[in-house]
C-alpha cells in the first residue's frame, strides 16, 4: 500500500507539474515574459498543496491513510510530553480501572454458571400453598408425569455435626447437601478422586452411608489428603464412607459449594427432626405427603416452551390428593430460569445501579480533569493549530486529529485500567464478597479472569471517555479567530477568556460530582457511628449469646428440657457470669387488638413485633422497667395472660392514661384465612424502656413482651457477664459439651459482634466504605483539577499580577486573589451539586440507620472538607502568584 | 486582471463531470487541455478551477468512467491523458439526457409563453 501510494503521489505531482508547464508555455506563446508567465500560471492554478490534498481524498482509502497519519502524529505528541501523558493515562486508568473492577464483580453474576447447558435448567417453586418446598410424593409425581421436563434434580441442604463424639474434641458443624445420584453427571461435573454415588446407593431409604466431599472441604479440613477415599467420617454420630472428592470447579446448583454431598435417600437416617415434630418421633421423609423439604430443579426438554411446562406442571400438581392435615387452598408452581437468578433480584439490581453509578461519577470527574488538562495543552498548541488551519486544513480535519489524540490517550488509559482492574479484582473481590454477602470466595469457584463482557464494558467506557474529555477541548481549539492568531497571539484575548470560563466550569462540575459521592459517604458514616453510639435502650456491653441445637442428640422433649435447665445452672455458677436467661431468638409479629371498653368498639393496630421471654430476660438484657413489675417464673412457666409493653407502645395505645391494668390481645390472619390468636386477652403488668432490640438504630413503634418457657430443641442463652465477655466464650462451649458431647453448639458471640454483623449495619458499613473509597478518589481528582485550573490561571494572569504588585499590592492580597478564586469555584460547585446530593441521599434513606437524609452535620462536614481540600490545592498556585516578579512579568509581554 | 474573470459563470454542482466526459468524447486528453477546451468551448464563459478539475478526474477514474494512460506529448513530455471508457460513454449519454431535460424544464419555467 505504501508503494502504491508513493507512486500515486509522484504521478499526481507530475500531472500538476505538467499542467503548469503547459500553462506557462501557452502564456509565453501569447507574449508574456517567462517570469510573468510563471507567476500568472501559478496564480491561476491556485493552492497547489490544497489541490493535491483534495485530489488525494478521491483515492478512496484516504480516510484510512489519514487515520494512520493522525495516529502517528498523536503518538508523537504523547511521547513529546511524557509528563502530561503519564498523568493523563494514570488518571484515566484509575477511573476506568475502578469501574471495570466493580463491573468484574457483578459480572460474576452475569457469567453463565459453571454447569453443563445452564440455559435449559429451570427452578421450580411451590407457591400459593402453605409450604415453599415440595414433598417427596410431589417430586415423584412431577418427575413421572411431566413430559416437558427431564433430568430432575431434587436437592436439600442441611447442617451436620461432624467429628468424634466421645472425646473432648469439639465437633464441627458442616454443610451438606442431599442430592440424587445423577446430580454430578447431569450438571457436567467431574470427580477429583473416587466416584459419585450410584443409583443403587440412592435406592433404599437410610441404607447406604456414603458421602462425596467437595473440593474446598477436602482442602480445608483434610489438607487435600489423597488417601481420603475409603475412610470413614462420623456425621451426626453415624459412620459414613467417603467414596470420592469432586473437581474444584464443581459447585452444583447453589451459589457456593457445600462441604459434602449425601444420597437423598439417606435423609431419614440423619436423626434430624423438624422443630414442629419434636416429640422424639421422626418425620417420614419419603412417605407422608405433608413433609415438605425438597427444592427442585429440572431441565426443559428440547423443543418445549416455558409456558407448556408451566401448564403441564400445574395440571399434575392440582391432581394430587390433598391430605386433611394440609388444608391448602390452591397450590401453584412457579417456574423460573436457573440462569440469571441473581440479576432478577431487585436488591442486586439496586446495588448494581448504586455502585456502578458511584464509580461512574469517579470516571466523570477523571474525564473532566483530562478535559481541563487538554484545554490547557491546546492553549499551548494554539499557534500550531492556528498555522495548520490558516494553511488550509479543514476544521474537520484538525478536529479529527485532536479527537484521534484523545482516543489514543483513552485507549492507553483503558488498557492500563483493565490491567489495574484485573490485578485488583483478585484482591478486592474475595474481600468484597465476604464483606457484602458473608460468602466464602474459595467455595464459589469463581473465575475472576476478565471475559468478553468485561472487555467490552472497558472498551465502551474507554470510547465514551475519549469523546467525553476530548470533544470540548477539540471543538474549542479549532474555533479560532485565525486573523488574530496570525497577527499576534496575545490579541486573542476574548477566546482565552471564554476558555478560562470553560475550565472553571469543568472544575465546578467536578466539585458538584464530588459532592454527590461525599455526601452519601458522610451520611452513611454518620448514620453508622450515630447508630452505634446512641444508647440502644439495653446494656450492650458484657452480653453474650450462645446458641446450640439438640437436634442431633436424639433427645425427647422432657430430656431436652432437663438439658436446658442443667446447662443454665452450670452457666450461672461460672465465675464472671452475672445472669443467664434462656433466649427465644424468634421474634414474631401479630396484630394488637384493644378489646371494647365502656361501649367503644374494638381498636385494631398494625402488625407489631413481639417477643416471648422468660422471667429473667429483661433483667439479663438490661432493659429497665419504667412502670409496673417484671414477669414471675410462675407466669413464664404457665404462659400467663400478662404482657409488658414498650414505652412508645404504652403512649400510643393509651395516651395520657395509666397503662397498668389495661388489656390487649394479639392475633394474626393465616394464609388460609383462619384467625390465630397469638396472645389471648392479657393484662399489662409493666412498661419497659424503648430498646433497639429489633433493628439497629430503630425503635419499633409497637412492641411488647409475653411470658413463656422455651420448648424447642434449639437452645439459646443470653449471658450477662461481670467483665470482658470474650474470654468466657470458650468456657461456655466446654460447659455445654461436658453435659452432652453430641451437641451442635455454635461459637458464642457478644452483642457488639452481633450488631456489627447484623444485616443493617454490615450493609451500611460496606456501602459507606465503598462510597468513602470512591469519594476519596474523587476528592483527589477534584483537588488536582482545582490545582490545575488555579496554576494555569496564575500563569495566565502573571502580567496582571505583576501590574498589581508594581502598583503596590501586598503579597497577601495577591494570594487572596487565588484563594478567593478557589473558594468561589468550590462554593459554586457545592451549590450546583447540592440538589443531586440530596436526591442520592434520599435514595439511600433506608440505609442510614435512622439518620435524617438531610443531616446538617454530614452536609456541613462534607462542605468543610471540600473547602479545606480546595485551600490545600490553592496553596502552591497562591505561593507562585505571590512570587511573581513584576519586572519579569511586565517584560514578558 | 480581475476584470477578465468577471463575466465567468460558476459551474453548477455536478455539471463538471458532464463537461469532462463530453470533452473526452473526441479522444484522450490530459488535464490542462481539458480545462482549456472547456474554457474555449464555452467562449471563455466557464472557468474550470484546478481545485475541482483534478479531484473530478481522479473521482471519474475511480468510477471507471475514464481511464488514465501515460503518453508522450507533442513537446516530448510524459503526460497523463484520460480516455473515455465504455461505461463512461453510457454515463455521458445518461447525463446528457438528464441535462437536456433539466434545461428544457428550466426554460419552461423561465419563459412561460414559449412553453404555451
Amino acid at each position: 500500500m505504501k508503494f502504491w501510494r508513493q507512486r500515486k503521489d509522484e504521478e499526481l505531482e507530475a500531472e500538476i507539474r505538467n499542467h503548469l508547464d503547459e500553462a506557462i508555455r501557452d502564456r509565453i506563446e501569447r507574449g508574456e515574459s517567462p517570469d510573468e508567465a510563471r507567476a500568472n500560471a501559478l496564480r491561476e492554478f491556485g493552492n497547489v498543496g490544497l489541490v493535491k490534498e483534495v485530489t488525494r481524498t478521491m483515492w478512496g482509502w484516504a480516510s484510512l491513510e489519514r487515520l494512520g497519519q493522525d495516529l502517528r502524529f498523536g503518538l508523537r505528541m504523547l511521547f513529546k510530553q511524557p509528563g502530561f501523558t503519564l498523568i493523563a493515562v494514570s488518571t484515566l486508568a484509575l477511573g476506568i480501572g475502578v469501574n471495570t473492577a466493580l463491573f468484574t464483580g457483578f459480572n460474576l453474576l452475569l457469567r453463565p454458571k459453571p454447569i453443563k447447558d445452564p440455559e435449559t435448567v429451570v427452578k421450580l417453586e411451590r407457591r400459593g400453598g402453605q409450604y415453599g418446598s415440595f414433598s417427596y410424593a410431589e417430586y415423584i409425581a412431577l418427575r413421572d408425569q411431566a413430559q416437558s421436563l427431564s433430568v430432575w434434580l431434587p436437592i436439600y441442604g442441611d447442617l451436620f455435626l461432624m467429628g468424634e463424639t466421645t472425646t473432648g474434641v469439639a465437633p464441627e458443624v458442616i454443610e451438606g447437601t442431599f442430592v440424587s445420584e445423577h446430580y454430578l453427571s447431569a450438571l457436567g461435573g467431574r470427580m477429583q478422586l473416587g466416584r459419585f454415588f450410584s443409583t443403587e446407593e440412592n435406592r433404599v431409604a437410610g441404607r447406604d452411608a456414603v458421602i462425596v466431599l467437595s473440593h474446598s472441604f477436602w482442602q480445608r479440613r483434610f489438607a487435600g489428603n489423597p488417601d481420603i477415599v475409603g475412610q470413614s467420617l462420623l456425621l451426626n454420630g453415624k459412620s459414613f464412607t467417603v467414596i470420592g472428592v469432586t473437581n474444584p470447579t464443581f459447585i452444583g446448583l447453589a451459589m457456593e459449594m457445600p462441604d459434602l454431598w449425601v444420597p437423598l435417600m439417606m435423609r431419614s437416617a440423619m436423626l434430624s427432626a423438624n422443630t414442629e415434630d419434636f416429640n422424639g418421633t421422626h418425620p417420614d421423609w419419603f412417605g407422608k405427603p405433608e413433609v415438605h423439604w425438597l427444592g427442585l430443579h429440572a431441565r426443559l426438554q428440547p423443543g418445549r416452551s416455558f409456558a407448556e411446562a408451566q401448564t403441564e406442571l400445574q395440571a399434575v400438581i392440582s391432581q394430587l390428593p390433598r391430605t386433611t392435615k394440609t388444608q391448602e387452598s390452591k397450590v401453584t408452581i412457579e417456574l423460573t430460569p436457573y440462569s440469571g437468578q441473581e440479576l432478577r433480584r431487585e436488591s442486586v439490581r439496586n446495588t448494581l445501579a448504586l455502585v456502578l453509578g458511584a464509580s461512574g461519577l469517579v470516571l466523570l470527574i477523571a474525564c473532566s480533569n483530562l478535559a481541563n488538562m487538554l484545554l490547557a495543552r491546546t492553549a499551548a498548541r494554539q499557534k500550531e493549530l492556528g498555522v495548520r488551519l490558516a494553511l488550509g486544513a479543514s476544521r474537520l480535519r484538525v478536529l479529527r486529529q485532536l479527537l484521534t489524540e484523545s482516543l489514543l490517550l483513552a485507549c492507553l488509559g483503558g488498557i492500563a485500567g483493565v490491567l489495574l482492574a484485573w490485578w485488583s479484582s483478585e484482591i478486592i473481590l474475595p474481600w468484597g464478597f465476604a464483606k457484602w454477602d458473608g460468602r466464602d470466595f474459595a467455595r464459589m469457584a469463581m473465575n475472576t479472569t476478565p471475559d468478553w463482557r468485561v472487555f467490552s464494558f472497558a472498551f465502551l467506557l474507554t470510547l465514551l471517555s475519549g469523546f467525553a474529555f476530548g470533544l470540548i477541548p477539540a471543538l474549542r481549539a479549532t474555533n479560532l479567530n485565525l486573523i488574530a492568531f496570525i497577527k499576534d497571539e496575545s490579541a486573542a484575548f476574548g477566546g482565552r477568556f471564554a476558555r478560562s470560563r470553560l475550565r472553571n466550569g469543568l472544575v465546578v462540575t467536578q466539585i458538584a460530582l464530588c459532592l454527590m459521592l461525599l455526601i452519601p459517604a458522610g451520611l452513611l458514616l454518620r448514620g453508622l457511628s450515630k447508630a452505634l453510639a446512641t444508647d440502644p435502650g439495653y446494656a450492650v456491653k458484657n452480653l453474650l449469646v450462645m446458641e446450640y441445637s439438640l437436634e442431633q442428640s436424639g433427645y425427647d422433649q422432657a430430656r431436652a428440657e432437663m438439658f436446658h435447665q442443667q446447662l443454665q445452672e452450670r452457666l450461672r455458677s461460672l465465675p464472671g457470669v452475672a445472669r443467664v436467661s434462656r433466649l427465644n431468638s424468634n421474634v414474631k409479629a401479630a396484630t394488637i387488638v384493644l378489646p371494647s371498653e365502656r361501649g367503644a368498639t374494638e381498636q385494631r393496630f398494625e402488625p407489631a413485633p413481639y417477643r416471648r421471654v422468660t422471667a429473667e430476660y429483661l433483667a439479663t438484657i438490661g432493659v429497665p422497667l419504667v412502670l409496673g413489675r417484671d414477669f414471675t417464673e410462675e407466669e413464664a412457666r404457665l404462659s400467663a395472660p400478662v404482657v409488658i409493653v414498650s414505652e412508645t407502645t404504652a403512649r400510643r395505645l393509651w395516651p395520657n392514661e395509666n397503662p397498668l391494668g389495661k388489656t390487649l390481645r394479639a392475633e394474626q390472619r393465616l394464609r388460609n384465612g383462619d384467625l390465630k390468636i397469638d396472645v389471648p386477652t392479657a393484662m399489662v403488668i409493666g412498661v419497659a424502656r424503648d430498646a433497639q432490640t429489633q433493628r439497629v438504630g430503630e425503635i419499633p413503634p409497637l412492641y411488647f413482651y409475653a411470658p413463656s418457657e422455651e420448648k424447642h430443641p434449639e437452645g439459646a442463652f443470653l449471658i450477662r457477664t461481670t467483665g470482658e465477655p470474650a474470654r468466657l466464650k470458650e468456657q461456655l462451649v466446654k460447659e455445654a459439651l461436658a453435659l452432652e458431647p453430641v451437641l451442635r453448639v455454635y461459637t458464642p458471640y457478644s452483642m457488639e459482634e452481633a450488631i456489627a454483623r447484623s444485616r443493617a449495619v454490615s450493609e451500611t458499613r460496606s456501602l459507606s466504605e465503598l462510597t468513602m473509597g470512591l469519594g476519596a478518589l474523587a476528592l483527589v481528582l477534584a483537588a488536582l483539577g482545582i490545582y490545575g485550573v488555579l496554576a494555569f490561571s496564575v500563569a495566565q494572569r502573571s502580567h496582571e499580577i505583576g501590574i498589581r504588585m508594581a502598583l503596590g499590592a501586598q503579597t497577601s492580597s495577591v494570594q487572596m486573589l487565588v484563594v478567593k478564586q478557589a473558594m468561589t469555584l468550590v462554593m459554586l460547585g457545592i451549590a450546583i451539586g447540592l440538589p443531586g446530593a440530596i436526591a442520592v441521599a434520599h435514595v439511600l434513606r433506608s440505609l442510614l440507620l435512622g439518620l435524617s437524609a438531610t443531616d446538617p452535620i454530614a452536609y456541613s462536614g462534607v462542605a468543610l472538607l471540600l473547602l479545606i481540600v480546595a485551600l490545600i490545592a490553592a496553596w502552591v498556585p497562591a505561593r507562585r502568584a505571590a512570587h511573581v516578579d513584576p519586572m519579569i512579568a511586565l517584560r514578558h509581554q | 486582471m480581475k476584470r477578465e474573470y468577471e463575466n465567468r459563470i460558476d459551474l453548477l454542482q455536478g455539471t463538471l463531470d458532464l463537461l469532462i466526459l463530453q470533452t473526452l468524447q473526441w479522444g484522450p486528453r490530459h488535464g490542462y487541455v481539458i480545462s482549456q477546451a472547456i474554457r474555449a468551448g464555452s467562449g471563455e464563459a466557464l472557468n474550470v478551477d484546478t481545485g475541482s478539475l483534478y479531484p473530478a478526474l481522479h473521482r471519474l477514474e475511480r468510477k471507471k468512467w475514464i481511464k488514465a494512460e501515460w503518453t508522450v506529448s507533442e513537446y516530448n513530455q510524459k503526460v497523463k491523458s484520460y480516455r473515455l471508457t465504455a461505461a463512461g460513454k453510457k454515463q455521458l449519454a445518461a447525463e446528457r439526457s438528464n441535462w437536456e431535460r433539466l434545461t428544457a424544464a428550466m426554460a419552461g419555467i423561465l419563459n412561460p409563453t414559449e412553453g404555451a
